[in-house]
C-alpha cells in the first residue's frame, strides 16, 4: 500500500522504511524517551523490530496507521506518530476507537514539534475517518504528552494501567 | 497491499494473511498445543494481532514473509510458514540469514502439511535469495518439528538459548 504523505511548515509525515529502523531502535532505546512508554522502559533492538514491523503491518491491512516524522531541515527521522488499532479489551476504556500515539527523539522535544504533527495527523484523520471517537492513552507524569492531547481537544475519559504505570485515557471526536 | 506470491503444493496452497484470516488466526494462538513450543504461553487476541500486523509489516519491508497455509481440500487456514527476518538476540547470531518457520493447528499435525509446505518455501526462497544457507529455530522438545527440519534438509547446528529457553540452532546449506 501507499502510505499518505502528509507536509507542515517543518516536517513530513510519511511511511517508515528500513533505513529509519536505527533511529527507531535509538529513540527506543533512550530512557528519556521511553520513560513513559510500554512500560517505561528502553526496549531491545529486536523489541524495536518487532513494533517497527507492526507499524508496516497497520498500514498494510488497514490503511492507517503510524508516520515517520521527518524534518525537513535535516532530513531527520525525529518520531513517529499516528493511528493504531490495538484491540485492547473491551473493558479498557480506550477500546473502540483508533488510538493516537506519539513519541519524538530527545533532540525533538520542547520545540512544537508534536503539537504541528498532531494537527496535521488529526486533520489527516478526520477525512480519512469521518467524525469518530479517537482516544489516546497517556502514562502518568508524563505532563507534556498530556498538555499536546489537551491542546488538541482531547479529553479524559477513563484510567487504565500498564505493569507498574497508570494510564490516563483521553478522547475526543474527529 | 504488497503482492505476496502464491504457492501450491499437491494438498496446500500457501498464500498472504487477509484481514478475514484474523479470528481463525487468534483461534490458533490460543491453543496450549500451538504455544508449547512457540513463545511457550497462549496469546491474547490483543497479543496474536499484534503478531498478525507483524506479518503484513514483515512482507511490506522485506518482500518476503509468513504464508497462510491452506488445505486444498477443505479450503480451511491450517497453519501458517515462511521466512523470517528477526534480529533475533541469540547466540550464535543468525542475523540476515533467512529464518524458516512453520506453526499449525493440532487437528492437521502429523499428516506431513509441514513438510510439504516448508519444503515449497525453501524452493521459492532460493529462487528469491539465491542459493544461500537458512536456518531455523525449535524446541529441543519438539520432535516433530526437528523431524520436519530433517526432512527439509536442516542440521542440527547449536544447542543454544533463546529468551531463556532451550532452543537448537539448525541450518540447511545450499
Amino acid at each position: 500500500m501507499t502510505i499518505p504523505v502528509v507536509e507542515t511548515q517543518r516536517l513530513i509525515l510519511r511511511g517508515h522504511t528500513l533505513e529509519d529502523f536505527p533511529a527507531y531502535a535509538a529513540m527506543r532505546a533512550d530512557p528519556e524517551v521511553m520513560k513513559f512508554i510500554g512500560y517505561g522502559d528502553t526496549i531491545s533492538e529486536e523489541e524495536a523490530w518487532t513494533n517497527f514491523r507492526s507499524i508496516a503491518g497497520h498500514w498494510e491491512y488497514l490503511g492507517f496507521g503510524t508516520w515517520a516524522v521527518e524534518e525537513k531541515a535535516t532530513g531527520a527521522m525525529i518520531g513517529t506518530l499516528g493511528y493504531t488499532d490495538k484491540k485492547r479489551v473491551s473493558s479498557h476504556p480506550a477500546s473502540g476507537a483508533p488510538e493516537m500515539g506519539w513519541s519524538l527523539s530527545r533532540s525533538a522535544h520542547g520545540k512544537g514539534i508534536g503539537s504541528e504533527a498532531l494537527t496535521a495527523a488529526l486533520a489527516w484523520g478526520r477525512n480519512f475517518f469521518g467524525p469518530i471517537r479517537v482516544v489516546c492513552v497517556i502514562g502518568d507524569g508524563n505532563d507534556a504528552s498530556v498538555r499536546l492531547a489537551e491542546k488538541h481537544g482531547f479529553k479524559q475519559c477513563g484510567v487504565a494501567r500498564r505493569g507498574h504505570l497508570g494510564r490516563r485515557v483521553f478522547e475526543r471526536v474527529l | 497491499m504488497t503482492d505476496i506470491p502464491v504457492l501450491e503444493t499437491e494438498r496446500l496452497v500457501l498464500r498472504g494473511h487477509t484481514l478475514d484470516d484474523f479470528p481463525a488466526y487468534a483461534v490458533m494462538w490460543t491453543d496450549p498445543v500451538v504455544t508449547r513450543f512457540i513463545g511457550g504461553v497462549p496469546l491474547t487476541e490483543e497479543e496474536s494481532w499484534a503478531k498478525f500486523m507483524r506479518i503484513a509489516g514483515h512482507w511490506a519491508l522485506f518482500g518476503y514473509g509468513f504464508w497462510a497455509i491452506i488445505e486444498k481440500a477443505s479450503g480451511k487456514r491450517v497453519g501458517e510458514a515462511g521466512i523470517l527476518n528477526m534480529k533475533r538476540d541469540m547466540q550464535p547470531s543468525f542475523h540476515g540469514v533467512p529464518e524458516i518457520g512453520w506453526g499449525l493447528l493440532p487437528d492437521v499435525h502429523g499428516n506431513g502439511y509441514a513438510t510439504e509446505a516448508t519444503k515449497a518455501i525453501i524452493a521459492w526462497g532460493e529462487k528469491h535469495f539465491g542459493k544461500v544457507r537458512m536456518v531455523c529455530i525449535i524446541d529441543p522438545e519438539n520432535i516433530p518439528s526437528l523431524r520436519v527440519a530433517e526432512r527439509c534438509g536442516f542440521r542440527q547446528v547449536a544447542l543454544s538459548t533463546y529468551k531463556g529457553d532451550p532452543t537448537v540452532l539448525l541450518e540447511r546449506l545450499p
